[in-house]
């Protein structure tokens, strides 16, 4: 039985979503040539207050950095309504903007650019770490004296002592972790729904970094207990026993589950030569899945999940949408690109 | 007379015996030259199939940029700056080659590094890709067109230089002793004619 106060939020969590913007129209603004026009369109969406001028819809850092915003202040805003253990799911999920900061500043200490770093950082971060403290770091190890939190402490102890600072194997390192993390405060909140709905973006996007690796040209094997258990077994198989990329999307492709994102990926692989469409195969599909769950349990914690994933693909899209016609990507063609996920 | 590519013209048997010699010398060099001409152009003919592939190379530079608008679209200006923190510069080498005597510079890549990770962007790394083949690519056609462009310019200049060994310096050369022998000849008869008047004027006597 729901309390009162899971009910207020999903009540909420129905009252913010209609402030989300249907996909068909923000599909469809992908055919406006007017910036003056567009910025009319946002002015009634929740994105309006963030750009002024028509001037800031074609400067990359603006809609970056405004988008970020409006993502950020509707999860805070979703946290802040949430008490524990949902509100810790949707801090530690958020989490993993903190731990991009985090590899950020890795890649910056590593590559000796350490004045690069507040450059290089997302505008989106706090949910679980300091990010403002952990950029002050001098170096690796002091880094690591600085994170608090235990899992991700322990994967940066652990890449550090075993993999003799591999920045690919801190990469599965800090995304099994938070996949972990994420599957940990899921289960916290003792509902197999709630569960299911993250697990299935968690699971993603770790099949997505699995698949990287093949496309790096590593030898997989090295990697595959670091998945194990984190990525469901049929997948699991289908990426780690492939010679390579393509192989392995193809065995992906044979799965039921991940068919539509395999099928994607393996047509811009023929077409283009890379699978340049993977994380938002991946995506699109699990946020078709969360769509599915929150449908059949509009009144319960999948509802409010489905919030905080829908706010994450829109303000992907959304991006995408800005930053497709400031790179002079013509119309139709990035429309195609909303709609299907691929383009040219 | 004038025989601009020989100079001044004395008629004597031991300028006559020069010239020939010069002549004989300005023949082998023409040779020496047509040789060089007809294995530049063998080498000119051997890289058109390589210059060809300029068009590929474009191409493939089109096809790159293509991809690096769809991932700056998909991952944004944030994802390029990651990207960027483990980019190193491309190093090349530079060094002069010789081919049947005409310097042809030669650039060679030595490190043209895509560093990337599993958590970057799939679309960033398929334009970091691409984008480094397009460079690899373009660096070998522009050395082969570099070397063309040396090859064809130096092809131009043996041919004028045949021409004008062959049109002109020879011909020149061949008239300047045919001058000094008529000249030489006539003076001969007159030398004879004089003795002869000479030896009449002294019988007379």
């Amino acid at each position: 039985m729901p309390s009162g106060r899971s009910t207020y939020v999903v009540v909420r969590a129905h009252g913010l979503g209609t402030h989300l913007i249907p996909e068909d129209r923000l599909r469809s603004w992908a055919l406006i040539e007017d910036d003056s026009r567009l910025l009319s369109e946002l002015a009634n969406t929740e994105y309006g207050p963030f750009f002024d001028s028509p001037e800031d819809l074609r400067d990359p850092k603006a809609i970056e950095r405004n988008s970020a915003r409006v993502f950020g202040l509707r999860v805070r805003r979703i946290i802040s309504l949430t008490s524990d253990p949902l509100r810790r799911l949707i801090r530690v999920y958020s989490a993993r903007y903190d731990l991009e900061n985090l590899r950020r500043i890795v890649y910056a200490l590593m590559a000796g650019r350490k004045g690069e770093i507040e450059g290089a950082m997302l505008p989106l971060s706090g949910f679980l770490l300091d990010v403002g403290v952990l950029s002050k770091a001098e170096d690796l190890g002091e880094l690591v004296q600085l994170v608090r939190e235990a899992e991700v402490r322990s994967a940066l102890e652990s890449w550090r002592s075993s993999d003799g600072e591999d920045l690919s194997r801190l990469d599965v390192r800090l995304e099994t972790a938070h996949g972990e993390m994420v599957n940990k405060a899921a289960a916290a909140t003792g509902d197999a729904r709630t569960e299911g709905v993250l697990r299935e973006i968690v699971e993603r996007r770790l099949l997505a970094i699995a698949l990287k690796l093949h496309y790096e040209g590593r030898d997989v094997k090295g990697f595959s207990e670091l998945f194990r258990g984190k990525i469901g077994g049929h997948a699991l198989r289908a990426v780690f026993e492939a010679g390579d990329l393509e192989d392995a999307i193809t065995r992906l492709s044979g799965l039921e589950e991940y068919k539509s994102a395999a099928l994607l990926m393996l047509d811009s692989l023929k077409r283009v030569g890379e699978p340049w469409v993977m994380e938002l195969a991946l995506f699109r599909d699990a946020v078709g899945r969360t769509r599915r769950v929150a449908s059949r349990y509009p009144l319960d914690k999948p509802y409010v999940l489905w919030y905080v994933v829908e706010c994450e693909w829109e303000w992907t899209r959304f991006k995408t949408l800005l930053l497709g016609r400031v790179s002079g990507i013509l119309g139709p063609e990035l429309y195609d690109l909303l709609a299907a996920g691929r383009g040219k | 007379m004038a025989f601009k590519s020989v100079g001044r013209i004395v008629a004597t048997k031991g300028f006559l015996i020069m010239l020939r010699e010069r002549v004989g010398f300005l023949r082998r060099g023409v040779e020496a030259l047509k040789m060089k001409r007809d294995q530049l152009i063998k080498e000119a003919q051997g890289l058109l199939p390589e210059i060809r592939k300029r068009e590929k190379a474009e191409a493939r530079f089109v096809e790159a940029y293509e991809m690096l608008r769809m991932a700056f679209a998909a991952a944004g200006p944030g994802e390029a700056k990651k990207v960027a923190l483990l980019s190193r510069p491309m190093k090349t080498k530079m060094r002069v080659r010789s081919v049947i005597g005409v310097e042809v510079p030669e650039v060679e890549v030595e490190a043209l590094e895509v560093r990337t990770t599993p958590s970057m962007d799939a679309a960033v790394i398929a334009a970091a890709r691409k984008l480094a083949d397009a460079i690899n690519e373009m660096i070998r056609v522009a050395n082969v067109e570099a070397k063309f462009e040396r090859i064809a310019s130096n092809l131009a200049e043996t041919m004028r230089k045949v021409n004008s060994l062959e049109k002109l310096v020879i011909p020149e050369h061949e008239e300047a002793i045919r001058y000094i022998e008529e000249s030489l000849e006539e003076e001969g008869l007159e030398e004879f004619l004089r003795v002869k008047k000479y030896r009449v004027l002294k019988r007379g006597e």
